[in-house]
């Protein structure tokens, strides 16, 4: 029993070595990305921003510059798309949130939000204050905290000491509990909550996923959707104020 | 007496009301037939008479009821009697009945001196015949002579108005052509409308008629006619029921020959007036009946706007590629059979990036054909303001046809217009009204620069759990608390159980008392050597059982092997091995440092044994 939990940290060790070490070729393309993108030379910036994820490493930074990359060539959609993928690893960047109001301010649609109920916009607040990687750190740290509290109880001899000590691990129980609610949820609607935004400059929404049927309402580019369903070359989608459509999948960039 | 006063103060009376009137004016009506035939004219006067040199006018009556064929004219005269001068002025109107009954001609008025007077009224009766005897005692008339003798059954023999509705059962909205003809094998001299036609509920349209209509011969039940056509309308109309078509009435001024009732002479129409008389006749078309169908429901589009006929579509739009903010044209001409006076616009859905401008729409109606041809065009102005392929979506429009009974559409092709971004003109203006201050502020920056700084990379689509870190982070504390748990137990134990910490501490102090013996061991004190083993061996035993270990004997330690399971076998080794240091212990002669070593190996070996079953 003791030989295989130590093999399984040894594994551990080593799948998370393995991955580190392959980052390494990657540092130099990004860093080679950076250097077109100050020569004003874009596609050529974009082209190793985009090797990069297609070797399936991302980071917020590089969706960051390929957003800015857009911008400067004019292509809303892209670097709105691009700023939100950087915005949903890395909610609270000042960059990310600042290029996004500017890249969100030349879109053509402006979708009113119907207005909420208060507490409705403070737990979103709340929940959506971290990402979901961020989340992994949060819920981590909160429960090292408790458990160390609570190791420190165990070992405590005065009474008192033993009494507020075990008000902090309860109170840092509590506060890693709800973080890891959050983070079930965050990780919850991570896999079945998708947004997307409109590539193309003018793209139609259908009642159905047909082209015959009839037109509902025209998106675009850079408007921001929600994903609801999917059907061979067609994507339901729906937007903040309720309204909904099929349009097709190869306008919309997934978030 | 009485009777004298009496009769003295009416003669007074009498003259001052004779005197007074003498100044004053009279007015009063007549007419110069009454009974009057239904399709005879005569003549209402009105007479003005008073001692004024200057006589007002007469606010002649509404004539609602009759025609009015002449009028009014005025004659006046003077006169001076006895000094006295009176005038007359009178009015005459020719007129003539409607219809039969009784109608009343209302009152002439003047304004006289500030006072209204009024004449009296006429009662005038119009009946189906000829005014009869009444005719010759009145005032002879222009035309009352002619018709004495010619009776109203042979005029209409020779004078007649007809209409000829090209269907009597059409749909709505189809058209109904009505031709009217006048059949006619008198001389006509004159004729004027008096009454058009109406149709309630329908749209009319008029054809054009030559103001000399071509005159061509028709045989009616054998008798060869002169026939003109006079008035063509087309009626559409509106709802589905019957429909009346109100007659057309015309008058007509003829000429008609006075006969003799002896036809057989052969001089009479050679003596009888030989240029006729001229007379003046109403005559009517009767009214026309007309079956209106409903549209029939099977195959009625939903999108049906009511629209009737034979139509064809032609759209077109002048450019297929543009760019933002730059106008298209889109053209629309309907044209065909029927009326489009319905169809107001089209149903056509514009992209919403366009922006659309009401349709300059021309109409026309063609009446030079058989039937009544419209045509309606519409052209839309069209500005893309977003750029992309935009689609103007196909479009139906229905309509049906009387002539085959069945619902067509005409259709208008779906058009592809590819706009390019052009100069963005309009953009500040379209998108900076709905900006807020926030925006405003916002809109002259540029974006921030790009992140320099090389960060960490992680596999795109990891699942924030699948992270080994996320996982050891988890379990790591866990197991660090297990272990702490486990050791505070432990300690806890050790200070409270004396058993427990006995027995934990067995090993130790054994432990002590066999590095004690080495030490003895090494000085080569054989007895004190022999002694610390055996209180090793002894102490380890009590220690693991919680006994006290000071007056334990030989036999009080295999008591406790024996109550704690331990094998035969190593219970006797154990025993032999206690035996041989007290044996030792109090012979120590005869040992060896081998010997002792070998002694110390073999204790040491049944400690490590003992330790796994106590």
């Amino acid at each position: 029993m003791k030989k295989f939990l130590g093999i399984n940290i040894f594994l551990i060790f080593v799948l998370a070595g393995l991955s580190f070490g392959q980052t390494g070729h990657q540092k130099e393309v990004f860093l080679q990305a950076n250097q077109n993108y100050a020569k004003q030379n874009y596609e050529g910036a974009i082209e190793l921003y985009q090797k990069i994820l297609k070797q399936g490493y991302e980071n917020s930074d590089i969706y960051y510059n390929l957003g800015n990359c857009f911008y400067r060539l004019n292509q809303v959609g892209n670097a709105v798309l691009y700023f939100e993928k950087a915005h949903k690893l890395n909610p609270h960047d000042p960059d990310i949130e600042y290029n996004l109001e500017l890249a969100n301010l030349r879109i053509v649609d402006n979708i009113q939000l119907p207005p909420r109920f208060f507490l409705f916009n403070w737990w979103d607040a709340v929940k959506n204050y971290y990402s979901p990687g961020q989340l992994t750190y949060v819920v981590s740290v909160l429960f090292a905290v408790t458990i160390f509290l609570l190791i420190i109880w165990l070992y405590a001899k005065s009474y008192r000491l033993r009494r507020w000590l075990m008000t902090f691990v309860v109170t840092a129980g509590v506060i890693a509990v709800f973080w890891s609610y959050i983070f079930l949820i965050r990780i919850h609607e991570y896999k079945s909550h998708r947004d997307a935004v409109v590539l193309t400059s003018t793209e139609t929404v259908y009642s159905a996923p047909d082209e015959g049927s009839t037109d509902v309402f025209v998106l675009h580019e850079g408007a921001k959707v929600k994903l609801d369903d999917q059907r061979s070359g067609w994507m339901e989608i729906s937007l903040p104020d309720g309204k909904s459509g099929w349009i097709k999948s190869q306008a919309l960039g997934i978030i | 007496m009485i009777n004298r006063q009496f009769g003295f103060s009416i003669l007074i009376l009498l003259v001052t009301f004779v005197l007074g009137f003498s100044q004053d004016i009279k007015i009063t009506a007549h007419v110069d037939k009454n009974p009057v035939g239904a399709d005879e004219q005569f003549t209402y006067e009105v007479e003005v008479s008073g001692a004024s040199q200057s006589l007002p006018d007469v606010d002649l009556p509404d004539f609602a009821d009759f025609a009015i064929l002449g009028g009014p004219s005025v004659s006046s005269s003077y006169q001076i009697v006895n000094f006295n001068m009176s005038a007359s002025k009178s009015y005459s109107m020719v007129l003539m009945p409607r219809q039969t009954g009784t109608f009343k001609i209302g009152p002439a008025a003047i304004t006289y001196k500030g006072k209204t007077i009024k004449s009296n009224t006429v009662d005038v009766t119009v009946t189906k015949q000829s005014g009869g005897s009444s005719q010759r005692r009145q005032a002879p008339g222009r035309s009352s002579r002619g018709s004495q003798n010619e009776s109203d059954a042979d005029l209409s023999k020779v004078l007649f108005l007809d209409v000829i509705p090209s269907k009597r059962t059409v749909y709505v909205n189809q058209e109904v052509t009505l031709r009217y003809k006048i059949y006619f094998r008198t001389q006509i001299t004159n004729n004027e409308v008096s009454k058009l036609p109406e149709a309630v509920g329908s749209w009319v349209e008029e054809y054009p008629i030559d103001s000399r209509p071509k005159i061509y011969t028709e045989n009616v039940k054998g008798v060869q006619y002169n026939v003109a056509e006079i008035k063509k309308m087309a009626v559409f109309p509106s709802r589905p029921g019957k429909i009346t078509i109100s007659p057309l009435e015309l008058i007509v001024e003829t000429v008609v020959r006075r006969r003799r009732r002896s036809t057989n002479d052969l001089f009479d129409n050679f003596f009888s007036d030989p240029f006729g008389q001229v007379v003046k006749k109403r005559i009517s078309s009767g009214p026309v009946e007309i079956k209106v169908l409903p549209l029939p429901e099977a195959g009625k589009p939903d999108n049906f706007s009511g629209l009737v006929g034979d139509f064809k579509i032609h759209s077109s739009v002048d450019k297929q590629a543009t760019e933002t903010n730059d106008a298209i044209s889109y053209k629309v001409n309907i044209s065909g059979r029927g009326l489009l006076q319905i169809l107001n616009n089209l149903p056509v859905e514009f992209p919403p990036d366009f922006e659309v401008y009401d349709p300059k729409v021309n109409q026309s109606v063609n009446k030079s054909g058989a039937a009544i041809t419209s045509n309606k065009e519409f052209e839309y102005v069209l500005i893309p303001r977003a750029a992309g392929e935009q689609r103007i979506k196909a479009v139906e429009i229905p309509y049906f046809n009387p002539q085959d009974r069945r619902y067509h559409s005409l259709k208008i092709p779906e058009y592809k217009i590819r706009v390019a971004q052009g100069k963005e003109v309009a953009m500040g203006v379209g998108s900076g009204a709905g900006l807020s201050k926030e925006e405003v502020r916002l809109l002259g920056k540029d974006i921030r620069f790009i992140k320099e700084d090389v960060a960490e990379f992680r596999p795109i689509g990891e699942l924030p759990y699948e992270n080994v870190w996320f996982i050891v982070s988890l379990v790591l504390p866990l197991l660090v608390l297990g272990a702490a748990w486990g050791y505070r137990n432990h300690l806890e134990k050790m200070s409270s159980n004396v058993q427990y910490a006995r027995s934990r501490k067995a090993g130790k102090h054994a432990q002590m008392r066999l590095k004690e013996a080495k030490t003895f061991l090494n000085q080569k004190k054989a007895a004190e050597f022999y002694s610390a083993v055996s209180r090793g061996l002894i102490g380890y035993v009590a220690d693991k059982t919680n006994q006290p270990a000071a007056g334990l004997l030989r036999d009080d330690v295999k008591g406790l092997l024996l109550k704690s399971n331990i094998n035969g076998e190593l219970e006797s080794e154990f025993m032999t091995c206690l035996d041989e240091a007290d044996f030792r212990r109090f012979a120590p002669g005869e040992v060896t440092d081998a010997d002792m070593k070998n002694f110390y190996q073999k204790s040491e070996k049944i400690l490590m044994k003992l330790g796994k079953f106590l």
